[in-house]
């Protein structure tokens, strides 16, 4: 689908990850800003426009269309260069290495791993109903997905912690604090040091984890480089932590404001996974990017080869022409194409994961603290990126 | 009615078969295959509720 038939804006220096504005009213900004421009440019880097598409249709369409645009780079603004392996890499070799990982993250592998999930869940939520409230974020949405994942990898459970901070600075630090990158790059260093430590023990030693199935790994009959382990073992780490810690923060938040709702979920747990569903929609976190192969007119934007598009699943799913009354939160909707885990090729890896820790951690939630409201006295703010979410959510029992 | 999956536009949502298990299967890695081909008319509105919620559109409803 094209736009209105006007040129869109070029901005200057719009950046989603530091906009004043994105960054006070996030869903409701990306809502007025296709609304009011449909697309737009921004030129904040001389060599390149990044294009903002922000219509289900125009983003849809571009993440199912990977010849037209590449995911070889899904940082726009700046020219770092990782490989991330899947994400960086275009069919067909990308199939090469989903297949290695497809088979660790099925329903069926995910089905087997409810009991462990439910009682890390419950383990973790049990420990926070003495005090009056707790901080979501930090006390359970951040801690939860964490375990989950480093039992997957096979990575020590002790080093929790460790391993939070390192991701926390790699995603959360935005340009404008860290201007010549060297908080990010320092986490990245450190995250490709553990790694590469653990796929060198797994080596010597296999273990039941998925680190040691990407050490016996092969792609084209060889196995898998140095080089390739950790930019799959890093972007797994990128991927599967802060997404569904940035998802929890968001669903609880909206069961906090919303009472009925809430009532409604803790009486009704089979209306769980409809509610999962629709919190992905109204609150999706991720906002992708990828590289213009050609010469192109699309969605209304005169696009040349080398530049860049970023699309804010958020703003996807929020889109009236894609969905009946998009802003309303309505859990019994019957048609829901949310993309809130992508499109085409590179769909989520641990969209069936996240499914199940989401719905788990709404079960258990329920089951298990008091009636929950925001604390007047706390003020949210939000990171916005690659991956959006709550940097500290405070409630209080009762 | 009949149900069809196109393989090359479906990348594992696994709306189909959890919206329609009596429809639709997982592949052993997450992706949809089509169980019954020819769909019962009590499960008609059935199939089109999950084909209404692939969001690759990869579901094929002949009627
Ligand atoms: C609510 C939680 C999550 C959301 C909303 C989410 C969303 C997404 C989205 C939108 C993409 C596509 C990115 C693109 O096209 O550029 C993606 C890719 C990916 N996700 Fe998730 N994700 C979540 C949880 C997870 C978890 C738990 C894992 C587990 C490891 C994971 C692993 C991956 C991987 C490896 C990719 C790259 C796939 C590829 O390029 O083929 N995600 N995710
Ligand atoms: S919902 Fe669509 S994309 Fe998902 S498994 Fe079924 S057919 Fe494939």
């Amino acid at each position: 689908m094209t736009g209105p038939h006007t040129a869109p804006k070029i901005f200057e220096a719009f950046d989603h990850s530091s906009d004043p504005a994105l960054r006070a009213r996030h869903f409701g900004e990306w809502d007025r800003l296709r609304e009011v421009e449909g697309s737009f440019g921004s030129s904040l880097n001389p060599d390149r426009t990044v294009w903002f598409l922000l219509r289900y249709a125009d983003i849809h369409t571009a993440l199912q269309d990977y010849e037209l645009f590449s995911s070889s780079s899904v940082i726009p603004f700046t020219d770092e260069a990782h490989h991330w392996i899947p994400e960086e890499i275009d069919p067909p070799e990308h199939n090469k290495y989903r297949r290695i990982l497809n088979p660790a993250f099925s329903p069926q592998v995910v089905a087997g791993m409810e009991g462990a999930i439910r009682v890390a869940c419950a383990d973790l939520i049990d420990g926070l109903t003495g005090a009056a409230g707790c901080d979501v974020i930090a006390d359970f949405s951040r801690q939860f997905p964490t375990r989950i994942f480093m039992r997957i990898m096979g990575l020590p459970v002790e080093r929790a912690d460790e391993l939070l901070e390192m991701v926390h600075n790699l995603m959360h630090t935005n340009p404008t604090d860290d201007p010549d990158g060297a908080i990010r790059g320092g986490a990245m260093m450190a995250i490709y040091g553990l790694l590469t430590e653990i796929f060198h023990s797994r080596r010597a030693a296999p273990h039941d984890d998925l680190m040691t199935t990407l050490v016996q790994a092969e792609v084209d009959g060889r196995p898998l480089s140095d080089d390739e382990l950790r930019e799959t073992g890093f972007l797994l780490y990128m991927a599967g932590l802060d997404t569904v810690a940035g998802a929890i923060g968001y669903v609880i938040k909206h069961l906090a404001e919303n009472p009925d709702q809430q009532r409604a979920v803790r009486e009704r747990p089979a209306s769980i996974p409809a509610v999962v569903e629709e919190a992905l929609r109204m609150y999706s976190i991720v906002t992708t990017s990828r590289v213009v192969t050609r010469d192109v007119e699309f969605a209304g934007c005169p696009m040349k080869a080398g530049d860049r598009i970023v699309v804010p699943t958020a703003s996807a799913n929020r889109d009236p022409a894609a969905f009946e009354d998009a802003t309303t939160f309505d859990a019994d909707r019957t048609v829901n194409r949310h993309i809130a885990f992508g499109a085409g090729p590179h769909r989520c890896l641990g969209s069936h994961l996240a499914r199940a820790e989401l719905r788990i951690a709404l079960e258990e939630w329920h089951a298990r603290v008091p009636r929950y409201r925001l604390d007047p006295d706390a003020t949210i703010t939000e990171h916005i990126g690659g991956v959006a979410g709550l940097d500290s959510l405070r409630v209080t029992w009762g | 009615m009949k149900i069809h999956i196109d393989t090359d536009l479906c990348s594992g949502h696994g709306r189909c078969y959890t919206i329609a298990p009596e429809l639709f299967d997982a592949d052993d890695v997450g992706y949809g295959v089509v169980k019954t081909p020819e769909v019962p008319d009590d499960l008609h509105d059935l199939a089109r509720r999950a084909a209404s919620n692939c969001p690759e559109l990869a579901i094929r409803i002949d009627e």
